[in-house]
């Protein structure tokens, strides 16, 4: 489904990404780890738009979205979170997730403007959509809540929730997990594996290795910007040089 | 006779430059410390003038002491100002904005009030003129460059070498981080405004016996300002010496040679065009 | 049967929509409808400015739709001889695509270099003005500008006589509330949801699929057009315009008129139009103490409101509440 080919990235003289070849498969649970600095997030944004690769191609079903904008990325079906500001700040956890629906609202200005009978219908029906999401994560109750309002752990299942609304085809998950307290975390993965049901394919970037290893079929590693391994999660488990790149940061389990 | 023109405008470039120069670094230092766009900067410059001119012209003071006094009571205005207007309401951008355009204009009005509608003059403090190959620069316009490139000197040390201008760099970096070391905000944004407060009155003391002294004439001078600083990088004390570089000669050769109506519109085409292609300003910091 | 009081500040708008459309029965003090249309002509301003200002960018520029819709409308009229309505919408259209050909690379630069860009525009339009004599008339500008034909409506036996001021004070009250209609559709659809999020957050509206560009073009599009409009309609009802009408002032004036009234509500640049100009006419005879008094309400209101005037029931509000528990305390240490 998605295929990075020779990808590189350089900031000044630094290698944040190193002649990379991943490729996802539609339908699978695809992690994304590595120390710190090892370029998880770099590749996330070369992905998704934020900035192009200085080297190598892209390819998401079969066409090359190299260097596309990130509007044009999401509207492909690639949708990412963010670890930081993954919401609107002024906004209600109901806006926030309406705001999501953008691309499924064929929004016209004729029927805004003149608040026609189908503009109207189009947004109920958006609306209850919407509601179907919050039940989802939980979060019907707060609907009305500033966003910026809530703790942290309910934050990032807004950020979520917005994510789902803009049903993607491809999802990156940007720590989904942190900072989370252990029933969070449980029922979030859960969540994870029910997006995928609905027919999502999913790309996480996580330090949590226990979540990683629970959720994720295929596991990929990276260090200062290159490949070290890739399998599953047993083999990751035990592979040397896995080991050995996380030594001098916490153990994994 | 064009070499003497050439010499002439060049002349003119420079001194031109130099008080764009000292007008903009006032407007840079609210702009960079505080993400204060300034408005009242004119109407200080303005007063400065004027009290040059009742100091010395009508109470006959000695133009160097008047020059203290009026720069050190402004700085006094810009402390009360700071406290009273601006503390209340820092951070929110737009509406330190107004509230700075309704305070210049409330100065402007009560300037017409107070000194009238006449311009004032004053004599100059350096008499007489140099030969600069055929060229003439009077005495004074001579003294303002050196002494406003001494000023900029002297800022530019203070900044950079003293442990107050090092607070003012360390609160731009990372505000919080300053606070953890010490650096009170509210005392940067007073230090900041009497900075900034006296270059205007430095402008306003030094061009007092140049220009004619009306109520105002703040205004044109603060949108020079403006310009200046957009074009050479907001947030940059070298950007505006290299934007009022730029400005100065091009007004200078504009007016001279084009017309300074035209020059005036092709200098915003300029930039207008310039920022479209460069959105950093020739030195802007990107934060 | 229950009156559904929902429907409350739908009947207070008409009855004041029916009282504006009578005035001019009342009255034909020329004044009188002389401030009126300048207040309606006005709000069109200060409302659209307003918009543009909510998609977080700081325009300097919005006199220069308006000079651009005056001056075009009037060029057109003077030298072409086209039917006024004509010149007219030419002269929003004109604004219009001036806003596209500048929105495109100005609204991509960062706030503060966009203030300057659109600053620059407006300077440049104006000096264009002052030294095209062709079109535009000069420094002086362009005076005799024409007024819409007199004609009469056979049916109901009524001439439309465009030497008074009642007319104009019809098509300027159509004229606002055309804007506001739209910009109110604007605000409280999904497109209103669309520009609070590219103000809020715009890598995330991006993420969403939202086309930043796009939309702030098309904010400015629209505000261009009917600021332009208004722009036109001025022209042809102050019969002169001049360079000097023109000038990065108006803009000022058009912002303070926004954050008086309250730049985060729908209402408060109207309120905030409507209180200027009648304190501007209200100070009128003091000289100088008209711009003291008028600037020091501006800086007032910045000082102690921070959502403008249309926020003054809340603070008078927060303002009785902390006053009520100091008075509670009081009473509690004395017991």
């Amino acid at each position: 489904m998605l295929e990075l080919q020779n990808v590189s990235k350089f900031f000044g003289g630094l290698a944040a990404l190193s002649d990379i070849d991943l490729v996802i498969n539609q339908g699978e649970i695809l992690g994304l780890i590595g120390p710190n600095g090892a370029g998880k997030t770099t590749l996330f944004n070369v992905v998704t738009g934020i900035f192009p690769p200085d080297r190598g191609k892209i390819i998401f079903e079969g066409k090359d979205i190299t260097g596309l904008e990130l509007h044009f990325v999401a509207k492909m079906g690639i949708v990412r979170t963010f670890q930081l500001t993954a919401l609107f700040p002024g906004f209600t956890v109901l806006q926030n997730v309406l705001a999501g629906f953008h691309l499924s609202s064929e929004l016209k200005i004729w029927e805004a403007l003149l608040n026609t009978r189908s503009y109207r219908n189009k947004e109920r029906n958006l609306n209850q959509k919407a509601m179907e999401i919050l039940g989802f994560m939980g979060l019907s109750e707060l609907k009305d809540e500033l966003a910026t309002d809530l703790p942290h752990g309910q934050q990032r299942a807004v950020a979520f929730g917005i994510a789902m609304a803009s049903r993607p085809k491809l999802l990156l998950l940007d720590e989904p997990v942190s900072g989370m307290s252990l029933e969070e975390k449980s029922a979030m993965l859960d969540r994870i594996r029910r997006i995928r049901e609905m027919g999502s394919t999913i790309l996480i970037v996580e330090h949590d290795m226990a979540a990683v290893m629970s959720i994720c079929e295929r596991i990929f590693v990276l260090n200062f910007g290159k490949k070290i391994a890739e399998g599953s999660p047993e083999e990751i488990k035990n592979n040397r040089d896995v080991i050995e790149a996380y030594l001098g940061e916490e153990s994994v389990a | 006779m064009l070499a003497g023109i050439l010499v002439q405008t060049t002349v003119n470039g420079a001194v031109l430059s130099v008080n764009y120069a000292l007008l903009a670094l006032g407007l840079t230092l609210f702009l960079s410390v505080m993400n204060i766009l300034f408005f009242p900067h004119g109407s200080m410059y303005m007063i400065a003038a004027f009290s040059m001119y009742y100091f010395s012209v009508v109470f006959g003071i000695n133009y160097f002491l008047a020059a203290i006094i009026a720069i050190a009571g402004l700085a006094i205005l810009a402390v009360l100002l700071e406290k009273g207007l601006y503390r209340p309401i820092r951070g929110d951008v737009n509406r330190v904005f107004f509230l700075g355009v309704g305070l210049e204009w409330f100065l402007e009005s009560t300037g017409y009030l107070v000194f009238g509608l006449m311009p004032k003059g004053m004599p100059a403090v350096f008499k007489g003129s140099i030969n600069i190959f055929g060229s003439i620069l009077t005495w004074q316009r001579l003294a303002v460059v050196l002494i406003s490139l001494t000023a900029i000197g002297l800022l530019q040390l203070f900044i950079t070498r003293t442990r107050l201008g090092l607070g003012m760099r360390c609160y731009v970096e990372d505000a919080d981080a300053a606070a953890l070391q010490g650096i009170k905000g509210n005392s940067i944004s007073t230090l900041t405004f009497i900075l900034g407060v006296s270059l205007a009155a430095l402008a306003g003391v030094l061009l007092a016996p140049v220009f004619d002294i009306t109520a105002s004439m703040g205004t044109p001078a603060i949108f020079k300002g403006f310009l200046v600083i957009g074009l050479g990088g907001l947030g940059s004390i070298p950007g505006a010496l290299l934007g009022a570089l730029i400005l100065g000669f091009l007004d200078s050769f504009g007016g001279t040679f084009v017309g300074p109506e035209l020059t005036g519109g092709l200098v915003f085409l300029f930039i207008v065009l310039f920022l479209m292609i460069r959105p950093r300003g020739l030195v802007g910091v990107n934060r | 049967m229950k009156i559904n009081f929902a429907y409350k500040g739908t009947v207070l708008l008409v009855l004041l929509l029916a009282a504006l459309c009578l005035v001019p029965v009342f009255t034909v003090n020329k004044y009188f409808l002389h401030i009126f249309i300048i207040i309606f002509i006005s709000i069109i301003w200060s409302s659209t400015y307003r918009f543009i200002i909510r998609t977080g960018q700081i325009h300097f520029g919005h006199v220069a739709f308006i000079g651009l819709g005056a001056y075009s409308s009037a060029a057109l009229a003077i030298t072409v001889h086209l039917p006024i309505w004509l010149c007219i919408l030419l002269g929003g259209v004109t604004g219009l695509v001036f806003a596209i050909m500048l929105g495109y690379p100005a609204l991509r630069v960062k706030a503060l270099y966009f203030s300057i860009i659109t600053w620059g525009s407006g300077e440049v339009l104006r000096y264009m003005y002052m030294r095209l004599k062709v079109p535009f008339g000069g420094t002086y500008g362009l005076i005799n500008i024409p007024q819409p034909g007199n004609f009469t409506i056979p049916f109901l036996n009524l001439t439309i006589d465009w030497s008074t001021k009642v007319p104009y004070y019809f098509l300027a009250l159509a004229l606002m509330l055309l804007t506001l209609v739209i910009l109110y559709r604007l605000e409280f659809s999904r497109y209103g949801l669309i520009f609070n999020a590219i103000r809020e957050g715009d890598i995330v509206a991006q993420s969403v699929g939202i086309n930043i560009m796009r939309y702030k073009v098309l904010v400015f599009a629209i505000c261009a057009f009917l600021a332009s409009v208004g722009g036109a309609f001025y022209g042809h009802y102050a019969t002169s315009i001049a360079p000097a009408d023109v000038t990065v002032v108006v803009t000022i004036m058009l912002g303070c008129y926004v954050l008086v009234g309250g730049q985060y509500k729908f209402a408060g640049p109207i309120i905030g139009t409507i209180l200027m100009i009648v304190a501007s006419e209200l100070f009128s005879g003091y000289a100088f103490f008209k711009v003291m008094l008028y600037s020091a309400l501006i800086v007032f209101v910045m000082l102690l409101l921070p959502e403008g005037l249309i926020g003054l029931p809340k603070v008078v509000s927060l303002m009785v509440e902390r006053l009520r528990k100091l008075l509670a305390r009081g009473e509690d240490s004395r017991a």
